[in-house]
């Protein structure tokens, strides 16, 4: 195993735990967390390439010469933005689910919706 | 030159605006016009011929740049003429339906998602395409929130979790080209493939990419969140969706595969074969779960998962005839469909079983449906059968007899499930469930329906430039 890919791994290892938590279970707060994992496993992707082996911050001044890729970094600075997003709506969504329904247990609301509505 | 962002950016600045003036009439007003001067600068573009525009300043490939071709102007106009058909199924003094109390909020989202659509359909920057994916698509989400009944709140929040997934799996990608080639830009990602050292990172990006706009595109089988997002949703939103949505997500599904990887890396993995497999297998269940729905908006929506199929059939060829029919087939296939969904509006319950007696309740309404459903099936005289012919011609020449057997095979199942919406207008009954029909929407069915009969006998002009844009494509 080659050590300087381990946050190659480490975000391969996230990508699959958060896409089988998104697929496998039935509470939404759940599959966001599930969803928030995968994206930050994303992230960790991103913010790994940009890194060079004792480079610095990028800072134009005397005495740094190796300094890491800004724009990976920067990338990812909106894809957070985008992912706070969808959380924030996902959660406001199941807040109106539970107002709905009363509850957000996938199981109890397919019994609900058995009852025919208009 | 910057002209070529206006159509993204007039519906982004209008968003705000609309939200700061309020009021119900006043915003509707304000979003017809935002809506009517971003398609006006689409028919602009199409004067101005082919171009790119360095945002900032900045010159490709370090900065962002909008690419103007001939391929993604047919999209453009799509997109525009589905806002503004959206719009008129949601007249301010019908609002009714929309369970929000700030309707406001309700067309500045609507905006917002067009802005996002277009921008997804303008741009030549790989992260860029994310960015406009995610615009639209959370706006998507908080629009079929607010569909009528508490169904719409679980159809979004699946569309959410769903859409979340394809729209991470194209971030993804992305950024492995990026490891890949270190540029963004998708002229520049091209060039730098050949000579990138990092083979399997452009495959897998490039692998990443491409299913990312497939879930969003919905090609089978990852078409879970469309039906209740089609139908769950309010009547405008349906109508912008069916008629649009899933057409950018497949225009930059092209543009990925011809303007990054081209041809030879397409064929190098088998990405011709993989298609037409799944192109067939949403055209067959696509057509199948159709046949089985009760509610009317859910077949048109599982309809439109055949007719991904029909579209990415055409894709798969690789060729300048099956990218031009596809292309044909978005334009056509987003009017009817479109049109059919600004039918199914207003009804007070869209349950097929309370069709029967439209006809005579709202005879224009039932004509319109009638004719355009038609359309939809291929029927000769119609926009559809010269879309279908066109598509058939293409599979027949490319030598994929599969793709011409299920496609002959689902348009077989198409007449029966056209057969249960139609058939049912005409029958007479003592139905009297209320409707809903403002002018608006009587001008939405009038034009999507004669536009539809209109292609059909006068079909010339669109098909040029479905040609000029598969020529741009390849």
């Amino acid at each position: 195993m080659n050590l300087g890919l381990i946050n190659g791994y480490a975000a391969v290892a996230l990508l699959m735990t958060g896409l089988y938590i998104v697929l496998a279970y039935d509470n939404p707060i759940k599959r966001l967390i599930g969803l928030s994992i995968f994206q930050a496993a994303i992230f960790v992707l991103y913010i790994s390439m940009g890194r060079i082996a004792g480079g610095t911050a990028p800072i134009l001044a005397e005495g740094f010469e190796h300094y890491s890729h800004p724009l990976p970094h920067v990338l990812i600075l909106t894809a957070i933005v985008v992912g706070v997003a969808m959380l924030a709506l996902g959660l406001a969504l199941i807040v109106r689910i539970y107002e709905e329904y009363g509850s957000i247990d996938e199981q109890h609301i397919l019994e609900l919706e058995r009852e025919p509505d208009a | 030159m910057n002209s070529l962002v206006l159509p993204a950016l007039i519906p982004l600045l209008a968003a705000p605006l609309i939200v700061l003036v309020g009021g119900r009439k006043r915003a509707w007003i304000l979003a017809w016009i935002a809506l009517a001067a971003a398609f006006a600068s689409v028919l602009h573009l199409f004067s101005l011929g082919d171009g790119q525009n360095a945002l900032g300043g900045w010159d490709a490939p370090v900065g962002i740049t909008y690419v103007i071709d001939a391929a993604n102007r047919p999209i453009l106009l799509l997109i525009m003429l589905a806002g503004l058909l959206g719009l008129l199924c949601a007249p301010p003094d019908r609002l009714a339906w929309l369970e929000t109390p700030r309707p406001a909020i309700f067309y500045a989202l609507y905006c917002l998602c067009v802005s996002g659509l277009a921008g997804m359909a303008s741009t030549g920057d790989a992260f860029n395409v994310f960015v406009f994916l995610e615009i639209s698509s959370l706006a998507t989400y908080a629009l079929v929130a607010s569909g009528p009944g508490r169904k719409a709140l679980r159809a979004a929040f699946q569309y959410l979790v769903l859409g979340t997934l394809g729209g991470s799996f194209v971030l993804l990608g992305v950024g492995l080209l990026y490891m890949a080639t270190g540029s963004l830009n998708m002229a520049d990602i091209a060039r730098l493939i050949p000579a990138s050292p990092l083979h399997n990172a452009v495959l897998v990006g490039g692998a990443f990419v491409l299913l990312g706009f497939m879930l969003k595109s919905a090609l089978f089988p990852l078409h879970q969140w469309l039906p209740g997002a089609y139908s769950r949703s309010p009547n405008a939103v349906a109508v912008l969706l069916a008629a649009s949505g899933t057409k950018v997500s497949l225009y930059a599904l092209c543009r990925i595969m011809f303007g990054v990887f081209g041809l030879s890396w397409l064929l190098a993995h088998h990405v011709d074969k993989i298609l037409l497999i799944l192109a067939c297998a949403a055209m067959l269940f696509g057509s199948l779960g159709a046949i089985q729905q009760t509610r009317l908006k859910a077949l048109l929506a599982w309809s439109s998962i055949a007719q991904i199929g029909y579209i990415v059939l055409g894709i798969s060829t690789l060729s300048q005839a099956g990218l031009s029919a596809a292309w044909l087939f978005m334009l056509f296939h987003g009017l009817i469909k479109g049109g059919l969904f600004v039918c199914a509006s207003g009804l007070s319950s869209d349950r097929i079983k309370n069709l029967p007696g439209l006809g005579r309740r709202d005879p224009l309404r039932a004509t319109c449906m009638t004719l355009l459903a038609l359309a939809l099936l291929g029927v000769p005289l119609t926009a559809g059968f010269v879309s279908k012919w066109l598509l058939l011609q293409a599979v027949w020449d490319s030598g994929a007899l599969l793709g011409v057997v299920v496609f002959a095979l689902s348009s077989l199942l198409a007449v029966a499930y056209v057969a249960r919406i139609v058939l049912p207008l005409w029958q007479s009954s003592d139905n009297s469930q209320p409707l809903i029909t403002p002018w608006t929407m009587r001008l939405g069915m009038l034009l999507t329906t004669a536009a539809a009969l209109l292609f059909g006998v006068w079909p010339g002009p669109v098909i040029e430039l479905c040609r000029q844009a598969a020529e741009a494509l390849l």
